[in-house]
């Protein structure tokens, strides 16, 4: 069920009823509700998938309980083993199975001996790589008493398929969110109002902005053998905005959508393309993902606390394996490895954790030196993301060498709609003058409202009056 | 939360009654609008096409048809309500709304070929059906090929989604004429000369060949059949026509005699005419077509000559 769909608009207003005025009264009931509608909505793809996340949430769940019950070391490692295990097969075999059967086939045939890979026909649960990574999480955090794992089993799969964050993140924290399934929650008004702002700006990002630009991107990519060069760097460039709309689009959506229920989750996107250096990128990008890594891998492999050697090793590993999170491709990790490339002088001159405060604070224009900063961390960015979207690495290649062996000046400008460049023109605009701070959503409230009542009814008539008349999928579904 | 419900009513309510009014303003913006996008479906469904001969059919009767040289030539009045990449079925929308009119025609000339015969599964030029979706005898058939006619024709201004501009063109056309229509009654003559699209379908279908399945087929002939029956209920007389093709193009349509003769049999039982120009001199000569399937202006006025002709010599 796509959140921009007909049938999640009667799904939400229904669970909302039901949660708030039917079972209210009693958490379990409550939290029983959101289990069930929350595998409903994830059946909806295919409910072949719930046998997957049923299990995955059973394994987790004893293992939490079997690790806090046991004094020995060993013991405690071997449920944590068998935790992320699970979890990690599921991943290898749904996901990058027929990936690592096929790079070994050509890899043989590069070495001139022919084998024939044997390949699963099996379909790719969606969220797979998000509900697997959180529940990761929680055996993790358990296992280095960080938290108390819990003996309510609804309450436990209930936080495992939440249902606005379930397919597509926030990869939540069980130390944030398991708790909230413990306690009360209380409407309040100013949560649900927010919300639904929230909600309404996600839909606006994704439905006009990630599926407007996402035309072109498919067009530019697939012509890029005969289009210019500057129509090029456009196609990377509304493939930047597309998946940067898509994604903390839908990330909006499920933080407004879980206000509704009292839930809070955490922030995902801080407007990153208003980085101004590439290790600020990655501090304000896919938060809960980048996060992770941090906790689970970058910090226990030592982190940059190591010698030069290994602080290089270490790096170059995260985004690596981050690349290769996002899908089984070679593009993925080239496109995590470019990005290590771009991290790494920035972690070896000091020089990665300079931009931390807020962007032009108390001003309301940047100065020449950030505009300068931010562009060319864009910049970088579209280049990496070339190798995000291209079908392989050869078409990646061709793409950034067409650039600058092509011609460079378009001979009309299709590519350069001003429907196009309006839509993205107001929408920065917005994300600058309202976005880029961290409770926006709560500060639009105390907006006169003789300007916010309007400025919702042209925020929705908007995304109306500019949405693609298919409804399409989350780019992040596919992970 | 009762404060949150009432203020989200407010907001709902407000928000579609809003949106309802601009649904309806731009609705009746563009129903006056004369483009060649929607003055054709305007002249029609607001009862000002008068002509005795109506013709209905896909691109080719938009390109092939000359009204203007049929009306002189035989005397009868034509309008040429050809519509790109429709078939059969959707050409239904068109038969529907001029039996729904308050004037008929005398005759229908329906262009039809091996073609017309396969259910499309989208509706192209979609936008020129917006303002008129309330009208069920053309939701209905078009739900049937696109599911979210359904909700487009329910809910308020959903329809008008990705069309900004007609949006605009739809609003403005309260306060500006416009006369965009370069249309004659409907024809489209194309003043072009024969291009590489034949050479390019060569290529890309090799030793393939064009197929339709027994389903396609009998469906096919379902729809006609139906067309046909819905004119004679209102006194419609059809004739049907099958416009020429360049001649290369059967080879990859080997099912074309065979349907062909299909159609004959059909308009012997139904006692309609059936005039097939596939084969005719027309069809030999590359210089009347621009492509394969649709004839250049040339071609069209004498495809449309032949036709008079032949229109001539029947007890019309």
């Amino acid at each position: 069920m796509l959140f921009n769909s007909f049938e999640y608009a009667l799904f939400l207003p229904i669970v909302f009823i039901l949660y708030w005025f039917v079972t209210n009264k009693n958490l379990k009931a409550q939290n029983f509700l959101l289990l069930v509608v929350s595998y409903v909505f994830y059946g909806w793809w295919d409910w072949r998938f719930l046998s997957l996340i049923a299990f995955s949430s059973l394994v987790d769940y004893i293992a939490g309980l079997k690790i806090e019950q046991s004094d020995k070391r060993s013991t405690r490692r071997l449920f944590l083993t068998i935790s992320l295990l699970t979890n990690l097969g599921f991943l290898g075999v749904f996901k990058y199975f027929n990936f690592f059967s096929q790079s070994l086939a050509d890899g043989f045939a590069q070495l001139g001996y022919t084998i024939h890979p044997f390949t699963l026909d099996i379909v790719l649960p969606v969220g797979i790589s998000f509900y697997t990574f959180q529940t990761m999480s929680y055996s993790i955090d358990v296992y280095r008493k960080k938290l108390q794992p819990t003996n309510d089993i609804i309450a436990f799969f209930a936080y495992v398929s939440f249902f606005p964050q379930l397919v597509a993140g926030p990869i939540e924290r069980a130390t944030n969110l398991l708790p909230q399934f413990q306690k009360k929650r209380v409407f309040s008004y100013e949560e649900g109002a927010t919300g639904m702002r929230q909600i309404l700006w996600g839909l606006f990002k994704k439905m006009v902005i990630a599926d407007n630009c996402a035309v072109m991107v498919d067009q530019i990519f697939e012509n890029h053998e005969t289009l210019p060069g500057s129509v090029l760097i456009m196609g990377s460039i509304y493939f930047a905005l597309q998946i940067y709309g898509d994604f903390s689009g839908y990330s909006d959506i499920a933080i407004g959508t879980a206000r509704l229920f009292g839930f809070k989750l955490m922030t995902n996107f801080r407007t990153p393309y208003f980085s101004r250096d590439v290790a600020e990128f990655w501090r304000r990008w896919h938060i809960s993902l980048t996060t992770w890594f941090r906790d689970y891998l970058y910090i226990p492999l030592g982190g940059s606390r190591v010698n030069t050697g290994r602080a290089i090793r270490n790096t170059f590993v995260i985004f690596i394996v981050s690349g290769f999170w996002h899908g089984a491709n070679w593009t993925f990790i080239a496109w995590g490895a470019i990005n290590a490339l771009y991290f790494i002088p920035l972690l070896l001159t000091g020089y990665n954790r300079k931009n931390t405060g807020a962007i032009a604070e108390n001003q309301l224009l940047p100065s020449l030196k950030e505009i300068l900063q931010m562009g060319l961390t864009f910049a970088l960015t579209c280049l990496a993301w070339v190798f995000f979207r291209a079908e392989n690495i050869n078409v990646a290649f061709e793409y950034l060498s067409n650039i600058f062996t092509q011609p460079f000046l378009p001979e009309n400008f299709y590519y350069f709609h001003p429907k196009y460049i309006f839509i993205i023109g107001v929408w920065l605009l917005l994300e600058w003058l309202v976005f880029r701070h961290d409770n926006a959503f709560e500060r639009i409230h105390h907006t006169a409202p003789w300007l916010r009542r309007p400025a919702y009814f042209v925020l929705g008539s908007v995304t109306f009056l500019f949405m693609v008349n298919e409804a399409k999928s989350f780019i992040y579904f596919q992970f | 939360m009762k404060r949150f419900l009432i203020k989200c009513l407010f907001y709902t309510v407000i928000f579609i009654g809003l949106l309802s009014i601009l649904t309806t303003a731009v609705d009746c913006g563009l129903k006056i609008v004369n483009d060649n996008l929607f003055g054709d479906w305007n002249r029609l469904l607001g009862d000002q096409i008068k002509d005795d001969i109506i013709v209905v059919g896909n691109s080719r009767a938009k390109v092939h048809f000359d009204p203007i040289l049929i009306e002189k030539l035989t005397g009868l009045s034509c309008y040429n309500l050809g519509k790109d990449a429709t078939d059969l079925f959707q050409q239904q929308t068109v038969i529907n709304s001029i039996v729904e009119s308050q004037i008929h025609p005398k005759y229908v000339v329906l262009s039809t070929d091996i073609n017309s015969l396969p259910k499309k599964s989208e509706i192209f030029e979609k936008q020129a059906y917006l303002p008129y979706l309330n009208n069920s005898f053309i939701s209905n058939v078009l739900e049937e090929v696109d599911q979210q006619v359904v909700y487009e024709r329910t809910l308020p201004f959903i329809k008008y989604r990705g069309y900004p501009e007609i949006i605009l063109k739809g609003l403005l056309r309260h306060f500006k004429k416009d006369n965009e229509y370069s249309r004659t009654k409907g024809f489209e003559p194309q003043n072009r000369i024969w291009n590489n699209d034949f050479s390019k379908f060569q290529k890309m279908m090799g030793n393939e060949k064009i197929v339709l399945s027994e389903d396609e087929v009998n469906e096919g002939f379902k729809i006609l059949q139906h067309i046909i029956d819905v004119c004679k209920s209102k006194g419609i007389g059809v004739i049907i026509v099958q416009p020429p093709r360049y001649c290369e193009l059967y080879e990859y349509f080997p099912q074309k005699e065979k349907i062909d003769i299909q159609i004959q049999n059909l308009s012997i039982t139904n006692d309609i005419f059936y005039l097939d120009y596939s084969h005719s001199n027309i069809s030999l000569d590359k210089s009347f077509f621009y492509n394969a399937s649709h004839l250049n202006a040339r071609g069209a006025q004498i495809f449309t000559t032949k036709l008079c002709n032949d229109l001539n010599k029947l007890p019309l």
